[in-house]
């Protein structure tokens, strides 16, 4: 279903937890716990998303049509009947890169700004 | 559905509608997989961990969800529909979230007092569910039985553990129509090797399949055959899951593997589930013998099985009576001990924690009524703010509100300060559980149990902070919304008041807050008072500063010949440790108990009487009497003259001198121990003072003492040995392990204390009941003193004025005091006369747990009446003197 094509930066800032959520759909297509799993496993553990806190983000997620349900299935044997699968839209791609790059801007500035310490020893 | 999921799935509905219907399933699944993984990682503190983020996370979310739907609405239309609920749920929590904002000190005490009463709640909801009533989580646990049997000839009283032959056990698996499944298990303790360090653990020995009886599967592996269990297959064996966890780490290859138990390999076959441990057990091992080659005289075996489907427990104990009259038929004759002997089923919850359950329910009861008190202080608070705010809901009304819709939203206020109050009081409960249970004794608390917040807890928590709500919020709701619409806007005016009717309501907690409080606090002053009696009984003995341990020499290793000289060696190595005052080994010791065999006089007529003599029976070292503090009242001790050849002897106490040779002196008279026809004649050559060798609070049964050296019948290979320090005895531990390990670097110790624990702990029951009443009655009075302060200041301030006339009329300081005292002094008496009724009412539940002391014990009774006087008395001083103190002149004109 192509939704009209909108401007990223409106979304911005992007909430934290859609973020890791997006990040964690670039690769693959995974249902709600994996997206867990992968985000805990991705930053170490410091993220956990609780469910609640997961599907609340999925649903603005579906509403601003950065992800979509996934028609696609696993084979039936490890699939469970209330799963659903994710996947990120294009859109949700550049509301993702959108917000990375507005991230890079303000490390670059905290950098500018001397909070992290030079690059290189002056 | 697992358990935890259902749990959260009813939480799930703290979540708005459209958002539940949408993702429910998800979350839910999502949490499941979740609990699932941490469980299998991490085990009971994982799932808790998921839980607690779960639950934050649900909280967070469902507050946010709401919000966003009234967001969402506010920005369709500018005005809610009137007739959906949902919209003004919302509007009326919002209502109410603001009008709660307004006043953070009510806020402040209303949810402290209810933490205080849900914790409670919560707490002992959680232990009583852990320990009494759901001990076993496998399906249908309550189908699960173990049986009783009590053997009149013997005196024993319906025993579950260590009580069958094998025989027994064979008569109730072949003939049984109505239990499925029947197994046997003895227990015992095994030396386990193969891992990095070897360790003693509690074993049972199985004939038949309790995974089939408990309905549960194997974690790993399988369970045993039918070979296995008879002995005909290579030796196998299961381990717990909790202890394949912490000892192998949960290495899934271990199935198949050999491990050593008793310096033996063992094949093993397979890891039992995590929620089946029986009795504590974390080895088993097939029995290895087939039942009909063991004599029906040898008791060891406890039997269980699972109620076949649709039969009830009474049609299982008929054909139970049935089994055991036709085993007394066939072997009564000569097997004295069938004789009259009953046997019956129980579940197993009952069977292994009965002798808690009174406790349990006291508990549950006082909990119960902590909280009544705190709901009872609450909507007393909330009556007195429901006046105030009359004029508000009679603008609301006038302007069209209905009643029902204002009765819903003080309701909605109350039931949001409940579940805040329950969410505070669940920290509460979580934070007291580790403190509540180390109260139990070891062998409670290492068998296995599950006591955490779990869903059912949840469950629980929820709706009686929901009943609360209820209590609390329906008089004041009933109050404020009462009358027409017009009086309360022009009747009330400026006075703040809500007449008669509300000041009696208000009157009305008071006395049932004191009446509460008075049961609780006599019921606290019972078991004190029980309490300080057991402790007062003379043991009989020197229970301090001894160290306690137990050695089991194996077979494999000691012969029977080699075990006696083992331990007297021991005990002259020890004797040198610098620091020890005494040693001595002996098979048990007071007051716990638990062998006991028949006892046979010379020159009696052989059994005539109705019940067989019997005594429990000790098997001692040298220097027994001496460690352990017992008077030789006359005779003489044990020494090196009584040895493996020269004649038996043997010591009893004064309790076994009088029954058995009542009017004579022992000394010197021969008894025959055992049920063998051909025992040796042991000749008396002590009698000893009699220590409570069954508990402090039972009388002392007959016992006799066998010289170590000369154990015959009942040989054992497992002492106690028994060091008496002249300092702290857990000091002089690392010298008593080195001087073992000496004469055996491999013979391992357990169950390591000290006599002064072992005592605390035969009297966990009253002990504990006594501490935890304790705090419920402390919290009780203090809600009643504040309910009583509460009230008194109400009435002095909305009698200020009347005060004030009586002054200008010449009343004293004094005057005014004492009426305000009186007043106070009124509410108590008529509390306290209440209390007193309901404390006899109750005194019958009480009294399996008090000793020494009646359960209507009119001075406890008495006492703690007059002490919750005072306190109602004290609590009413300030207010009191307050009114003493109010000026005339200010008092007609404020509130004219």
């Amino acid at each position: 279903m192509p939704r009209p094509p909108r401007d990223p930066a409106r979304l911005l800032p992007l909430p934290s937890a859609e973020l890791h959520i997006l990040l964690a759909l670039l690769d693959a297509e995974r249902h709600g716990y994996a997206i867990k799993q992968e985000v805990a496993e991705r930053t170490a553990g410091q993220v956990q998303l609780g469910p609640g806190t997961l599907y609340g983000a999925i649903k603005r997620m579906l509403a601003s049509g950065t992800i979509e349900e996934s028609g696609r299935r696993p084979a039936a044997a490890e699939d469970d009947e209330r799963r659903r699968y994710y996947r990120i839209t294009p859109f949700g791609r550049a509301v993702a890169a959108a917000e990375v790059r507005r991230l890079e801007q303000l490390v670059a500035l905290a950098r500018r700004k001397r909070l992290l310490g030079r690059l290189r020893p002056a | 559905m697992s358990r935890a999921e259902h749990g959260y799935r009813l939480l799930l509905r703290l979540l708005p509608a459209e958002f539940r219907e949408r993702f429910g399933d998800e979350i839910a699944q999502c949490f499941h997989e979740w609990h699932q993984e941490e469980h299998r990682r991490m085990g009971m503190r994982g799932a808790l961990r998921v839980w607690r983020f779960a639950l934050a996370d649900l909280v967070a979310t469902a507050w946010r969800e709401h919000l966003a739907v009234h967001a969402g609405r506010s920005r369709r239309a500018d005005d809610v529909n009137p007739g959906d609920s949902m919209g003004s749920l919302i509007q009326d929590v919002r209502y109410a979230l603001r009008t709660l904002r307004r006043s953070p000190g009510l806020v402040t005490v209303v949810v402290l007092s209810l933490a205080l009463g849900m914790g409670a709640n919560s707490l002992i909801y959680s232990v009583v569910n852990g320990v009494v009533f759901r001990p076993f989580r496998f399906p249908n646990a309550e189908r699960v039985v173990l049986l009783g049997a009590s053997y009149p000839k013997f005196g024993v009283e319906r025993r579950f553990i260590e009580t069958f032959s094998a025989g027994d056990y064979t008569d109730v698996e072949r003939q049984s129509r109505t239990l499925q499944h029947a197994f046997a298990f003895d227990l015992g303790n095994r030396n386990l090797s193969g891992g990095d360090r070897p360790e003693r653990v509690f074993t049972a020995f199985v004939w038949g399949d309790p995974m089939a009886a408990t309905g549960t599967r194997p974690w790993l592996g399988r369970g045993f055959t039918r070979e296995e269990w008879l002995g005909t297959a290579e030796r196998v064996a299961l381990l717990s899951h909790r202890i394949w966890l912490t000892r192998f780490g949960g290495d899934s290859s271990l199935v198949g593997r050999t491990i050593e138990v008793d310096g033996e390999p063992v094949v093993v076959a397979g890891i039992l589930p995590p929620e089946l441990l029986l009795v504590g057990t974390d080895l088993w091992l097939p029995m290895g013998a087939n039942p009909s080659i063991i004599p029906r005289d040898t008791r060891q075996w406890a039997i269980g099985a699972r109620l076949a489907p649709g039969v009830p427990l009474d049609r299982a104990n008929a054909e139970l009576a049935t089994i055991a009259r036709s085993t007394e038929q066939a072997f009564g004759r000569e097997l004295e001990g069938y004789v009259g002997w009953r046997l019956e089923a129980a579940p197993i919850a009952q069977a292994l924690t009965g002798e808690y359950r009174t406790a349990a329910t006291v508990l549950l009861g006082a909990v119960g009524l902590v909280l009544l008190i705190a709901c009872a202080n609450i909507a007393s608070l909330l009556l007195a703010r429901a006046a105030t705010r009359r004029r508000e809901l009679a603008v609301r009304r006038a302007l069209g509100a209905g009643r029902w819709r204002l009765t819903r939203q003080l309701l909605t206020e109350s039931v949001i300060l409940a579940w805040a109050g329950a969410a505070a009081g669940l920290v509460v409960a979580y934070g007291l559980i580790g403190p509540t249970l180390s109260l139990f004794p070891e062998d409670i608390r290492e068998a296995g149990l599950h006591v955490s917040i779990d869903g059912s807890v949840l469950a629980y928590t929820f709706v009686v902070a929901t009943l609360s709500a209820l209590i609390v919020g329906a008089a004041p709701a009933f109050q404020a919304t009462r009358g027409s619409e017009a009086g309360g806007l022009v009747a009330e005016g400026t006075r703040l008041s809500v007449g008669a009717g509300g000041r009696r309501l208000r009157q009305g907690f008071v006395v049932a807050e004191l009446a509460l409080a008075l049961v609780l606090l006599a019921g606290a002053g019972l078991l004190g008072r029980s309490v300080a009696r057991l402790r007062s009984v003379d043991p009989g003995f020197d229970t301090r500063d001894v160290l306690t341990m137990r050695l089991s020499l194996p077979g494999t290793k000691y012969e029977r010949e080699k075990i006696a000289p083992f331990f007297e060696d021991l005990r002259e190595r020890l004797v040198a440790v610098p620091g020890v005052r005494g040693v001595a080994a002996g098979t048990q010791y007071p007051p716990v108990n638990s062998f006991s065999t028949r006892v046979r006089l010379e020159g009696d007529a052989d059994d005539g009487g109705d019940a067989i003599r019997t005594a429990d029976i000790t098997n001692v070292t040298t220097g027994y009497f001496d460690a352990l503090g017992y008077t030789i009242l006359g005779g003489r001790d044990f020494d090196s003259r009584d040895r493996e050849t020269s004649p038996p002897v043997v010591a009893i106490n004064v309790t076994a001198a009088r029954r058995f040779f009542p009017g004579r002196s022992a000394i010197g008279l021969r008894i025959r121990l055992g049920e063998e026809a051909d025992a040796a004649w042991a000749e008396v050559v002590a009698v000893v003072r009699d220590a409570r060798n069954r508990g402090l609070g039972v009388p002392v049964e007959p016992e006799v003492f066998v010289p170590v050296r000369q154990q015959r019948a009942g040989w054992n290979n497992q002492l106690f040995l028994l060091v008496r320090a002249s300092g702290d005895p857990a000091g002089l531990l690392p010298a008593v392990r080195r001087t073992i390990a000496e004469l055996d670097p491999e013979q391992p110790v357990y169950m390591v204390r000290t006599l002064d624990t072992t005592l605390a702990e035969s009297m966990s029951r009253q002990r504990i009941s006594m501490i935890l009443l304790g705090v419920f009655a402390a919290v009780a009075v203090a809600l009643a003193s504040v309910g009583v302060y509460g009230i008194m200041s109400y009435t002095v301030a909305e009698r200020t004025h009347e005060i004030g006339i009586r002054m200008s009329l010449g009343a004293a300081n004094g005057d005014v005091l004492r009426m305000v005292l009186r007043q106070s002094v009124v509410l108590a008496t008529v509390g306290l006369g209440l209390g007193l009724a309901g404390a006899l009412a109750v005194s019958r539940l009480l009294s399996s747990l008090v000793f020494g002391i009646s359960a209507t014990d009119p001075a406890t009774l008495g006492g703690v009446a007059l002490l919750l006087l005072l306190v109602a008395t004290a609590a009413a001083l300030v207010p009191a003197w307050r009114a003493s103190r109010v000026s005339p002149v200010e008092a007609m004109r404020g509130v004219a």
